[in-house]
């Protein structure tokens, strides 16, 4: 009997997006960049200033676990906190941070300029990057970065932005409406510089939800977020939003803000990690739910393969059963990682995640 | 009037806080109008670590806690009763992230502590110095990304090695794992403020018993 072909990572993921059903639960990884230096041999601060070294760690990662899709990308640390005028750390082989915010007076936020991504540093020398690969023939398809209050808070000062939500709120305000007009600016000149001028997805990574109250959230996260994902609407086929912190609170307002995808983790709605299914499914604007699977804590620290092992199915049992999961370590590949355990990942996967339905739309017993 | 000090710090409501501990001050010490807030503050400690409540809100205590220890400052003749012991803190290198820091910083003030605070992104011989300087009995090390681990690491080296006194080295922050504290060699760590809090009381107190 003739052996039905496998289907290819991505085909999975874009069948899980459209709530279809592919032969398994998808893979996704995100390799952090220090992860990418180590597997190339070479230090960080090397990776990120050199494109060709860039596409080269991503070939080779794509090579190695061939079962996963490989969320590799071309990179530019901190492009829009540089844009608007933010120095960046420069380690050897750390992945550099912000150095320190630019308003330094709350007033300052009035009189900010909103650079153009072109011309500003940072983003343009991330297009320019964008646009060689383009040219040496890197399937570029995606696009990413900080969301406006993550951007918000670079420039701002976190603490500060967080407790001036409450004491300065107009300021706050101010400044999210100015990084929101940042982004969508910057998104929509980059998929201009896409082969089809429309990008197959965009991820926004914005983890300060997670230390908002539902009230913060309400004002001064959500609104902002659904402004872009609305603007993107033309450029973009799916919005991914990402966060690695605790996000229990917002499960019910994801696919509200426009989102058809959230990757994250420690996401338990009423400290129920069952509960999140449901409240997702159940939603009016379903999204697909990617991660969970404690990258820090297990996949890297864990000493126990057999632990590992148990996390991995836990997940995929817990999710997957009726479609709209993406099998992927919470947050990104960390330094360090056993190779073996993101094999275990598509093993398991390809064990314990396979669907059994014809049906166009599956049911929780089908897995 | 009491209890109201303590619900009020406890719900986050500033302005009528302010207000009651000004008029407090007619009748009550000021150093029984700090215990007060300080129960408040525990229960915000508390509802923090049950999931209500959010960094943010813990952020806004510390921040309220300020405000009315500026109020109480001028009425204090001690701060407070005791000197519960000394701490060094800071945000290691490479890492710029102060909230967590901050918000320790606040509760080991209020909970009598005396604290030397180095800022963000301390080297290894900027924390020696000042351990050797003001001899503490507790050095607490932040970081909030995953990079924290090395900078820590280095710096509880270097100290064992040029720093022969009684030290407890805690390391504070989301990343921070008992495997971390076991790699790095510190003798504690927390990812939340309130059980740091209870962590470095306790220690203290088993030490000095």
């Amino acid at each position: 009997m003739k052996k039905k072909k496998e289907s290819n990572p991505l085909d999975r993921v874009l069948k899980v997006i459209a709530f279809s059903k592919p032969d398994r639960v998808p893979i996704i990884f995100f390799p952090e960049w220090d992860f990418l230096a180590d597997f190339l041999g070479i230090s960080v601060k090397k990776l990120l200033s050199n494109v060709d070294l860039q596409i080269k760690a991503n070939e080779k990662f794509k090579t190695r676990f061939p079962g996963a899709y490989g969320a590799v990308s071309i990179y530019q640390p901190y492009a829009s906190a540089q844009a608007f005028g933010c120095k960046v750390s420069d380690q050897e082989n750390e992945i550099p941070a912000v150095v320190a915010p630019i308003i330094t007076q709350p007033e300052d936020v009035f009189s900010l300029k909103v650079p153009i991504p072109w011309e500003a540093p940072g983003t343009r020398d991330w297009l320019l990057k964008i646009e060689y690969g383009i040219e040496k023939g890197v399937p570029v398809a995606g696009i990413g970065e900080f969301g406006p209050f993550e951007l918000a808070g670079q420039l701002y000062g976190y603490d500060r932005m967080i407790l001036h939500m409450r004491r300065r709120p107009e300021v706050i305000h101010a400044l999210l409406e100015k990084t929101t007009q940042f982004m969508i600016d910057f998104f929509m000149t980059w998929a201009k510089k896409l082969p089809t001028g429309r990008a197959t997805i965009t991820l926004i990574a914005d983890h300060v939800s997670g230390f908002m109250n539902n009230q913060l959230i309400d004002e001064f996260f959500g609104p902002y977020h659904k402004k872009i994902t609305q603007a993107l609407k033309p450029i973009s086929a799916v919005m991914l939003y990402h966060s690695e912190n605790r996000s229990g609170h917002i499960i019910s307002k994801i696919g509200g803000w426009g989102y058809q995808m959230f990757h994250g983790q420690d996401w338990a709605v009423d400290g129920d990690l069952k509960k999140t299914k449901e409240v997702v499914t159940n939603s009016p604007n379903r999204y697909v739910l990617m991660g969970q699977v404690p990258g820090r804590d297990v996949i890297l620290r864990e000493p126990s393969d057999e632990v590992v092992r148990q996390h991995i199915i836990e997940n995929i049992e817990m999710y997957a059963p009726g479609g709209g999961y993406v099998l992927s370590t919470g947050g990104g590949i960390n330094r360090g990682t056993p190779l073996n355990r993101l094999d275990m990942m598509i093993e398991l996967a390809d064990k314990y995640g396979r669907y059994k339905s014809k049906k166009e739309l599956y049911g929780p017993d089908e897995i | 009037m009491s209890k109201e000090l303590v619900t009020l710090m406890s719900e986050l409501k500033d302005e009528e806080l302010l207000e009651l501990v000004k008029s407090e001050l007619k009748r009550q010490a000021p150093l029984e109008i700090i215990e007060r807030i300080k129960e408040g503050l525990t229960k915000v400690g508390d509802l923090f670590e049950r999931g209500e409540y959010f960094l943010s809100d813990l952020i806004f205590a510390a921040d309220i806690f300020t405000r009315v220890n500026d109020i109480l400052e001028p009425h204090l003749t001690k701060k407070v009763k005791e000197i519960r012991g000394k701490v060094v803190i800071g945000t290691v290198e490479g890492d710029f992230h102060d909230i967590g820091k901050n918000i320790i910083k606040s509760l080991l003030k209020s909970n009598g502590y005396l604290v030397e605070d180095l800022g963000k992104d301390v080297t290894p011989k900027k924390f020696l110095d000042a351990i050797q300087k003001t001899r503490p009995d507790i050095l607490a090390m932040s970081g909030l990304l995953t990079t924290s681990f090395a900078p820590m690491k280095k710096t509880v080296e270097l100290i064992k090695k040029e720093y022969k006194e009684k030290l407890f080295v805690i390391l504070g922050g989301s990343p921070v794992t008992e495997h971390w504290v076991k790699d790095i060699g510190a003798d504690f760590g927390t990812n939340n403020a309130a059980t740091g809090i209870k962590l470095i009381n306790k220690i203290l107190l088993e030490v000095k018993v």
